[in-house]
């Protein structure tokens, strides 16, 4: 999804619902304000009292479990503008997921409410709930297919293809991570590849 | 269930959905077949061209991902009678996806199902966020106990959470199912039966 500067939150909500529903798009539209957050902070965390609502404009955003030494083992990163997650807090709560800013980020966020307790009033938010934040599901679920399914050259083409436009945000150790590989393993993949294709790894 | 008498799906899909909309209960019921399936049968698998939708009414049935040597690597054990499966076309066919059943099952099997019929009924768009979330609970608390118990914790958030089907699952699926090396899972089972706290 395209989305211009300067921000408009009205046209925004226009271009991510499938409805064209007017009353619908004003009044969540109404609770929306646009926030940039800085590099490392964070969006939400366990121990959230409220739904959360986030609409992605720019910048790059991971989801991840915190494992007891203190690692980041990611989800997945968002970064295409017009990502929508809205989690409800038992959805942070119970799997203890944190999402954190990777870059410094323009987010749409939902402030008192949340599309959940706005659907109670206005059903056609459902559909826009369940079509919208699919692509947070399968992209959960297709790592899980690449991890089981792919060696770790094939993971990391995977991730070029899939991340292309943050590779080169993403430290090479935290990539390594994500896919399951070991550091070392991953250099000499980045040596090999670099070799096939007379293309220099990204600093 | 009493099997001589005939599965009543207008009152399963009244009391499930919680509605009196009998224009949708009827299309529901249009839409559904009641199943028995034999252990081992397909539900559903990579290539599908419509959503698929299952309600589990008895048995076992695993949603997994296959390695190319065909290890089965699984996501959920589903057994819990009621248990809905409202799977997109979008989640078997991008991260092929598998699901077939462990033991004999009862199933309720829909086509089309509640994503095809929730513009004619839009009650069902709630539905299908609401009753996907125990699926979502299920998979995210799989990676949080992957990434922060230990394999002797993982086995004990095991035998809590699945503690009715523990026997249909053969060992060395709980073990890969957990991340745990088929021995030492042996050796975790030897000293939990020591300490009197292996109930399987």
């Amino acid at each position: 999804m395209k989305i211009e500067k300067p921000y408009d939150i009205s046209k925004i909500l226009h271009d991510l619902f499938i409805s064209d529903d007017e009353e619908m798009i004003s009044a969540v539209a109404s609770h929306c304000h646009i926030v940039t957050k800085e590099k490392g902070d964070t969006i939400w965390a366990p121990g959230a009292t409220e739904d959360s609502t986030t609409i992605l404009l720019d910048g790059v955003v991971k989801t991840f479990i915190l494992s007891p030494d203190g690692t980041e083992n990611t989800m997945t990163f968002w970064f295409k503008p017009g990502t929508f997650i809205c989690p409800t807090k038992e959805m942070i709560n119970i799997p203890e997921i944190w999402c954190v800013a990777l870059t410094q980020c323009t987010l749409i966020e939902m402030v008192g409410t949340s599309p959940y307790k706005m659907a109670e009033d206005i059903p056609v938010l459902w559909k826009e709930i369940i079509l919208g934040t699919l692509p947070f599901a399968v992209r959960i679920m297709e790592k899980a297919r690449v991890g089981y399914t792919m060696d770790a050259k094939d993971r990391y083409l995977w991730f070029l293809n899939t991340f292309r436009p943050i590779a080169d945000i993403i430290p090479q150790n935290e990539i390594a991570l994500y896919l399951g590989i070991q550091p070392q393993s991953l250099s000499r993949i980045r040596t090999e590849l670099a070799e096939e294709q007379g293309d220099a790894p990204s600093k | 269930m009493d099997n001589k008498q005939p599965f009543d799906l207008h009152g399963f899909f009244r009391n499930y959905l919680m509605t009196d909309n009998e224009a949708l209960i009827e299309r529901l019921v249009e839409c559904s077949r009641l199943e028995k399936r034999k252990k081992g049968e397909i539900l559903f698998s990579p290539g599908v061209t419509c959503s698929s939708t299952i309600f589990l009414l008895d048995g076992v049935i695993k949603t997994y991902i296959r390695s190319p040597d065909g290890t089965e690597n699984t996501l959920a054990f589903l057994f819990r009678p009621g248990t809905c499966v409202a799977m997109h076309e979008d989640m078997i066919n991008i991260p092929k996806t598998w699901c077939k059943t462990m033991s004999p099952c009862t199933l309720i099997e829909m086509s089309p199902g509640p994503y095809e019929l929730a513009d004619e009924f839009p009650e069902l768009w709630k539905h299908l966020v609401t009753g996907w979330r125990p699926f979502y609970y299920g998979m995210m608390d799989k990676l949080r106990v992957g990434y922060t118990l230990t394999a002797k914790e993982r086995y004990l958030w095991f035998m809590d959470k699945y503690a009715p089907i523990i026997d249909y699952v053969p060992q060395a699926e709980i073990a890969r199912f957990l991340g745990i090396k088929p021995q030492s899972l042996s050796r975790i089972r030897n000293e939990l039966a020591e300490e009197g706290r292996d109930q399987s």
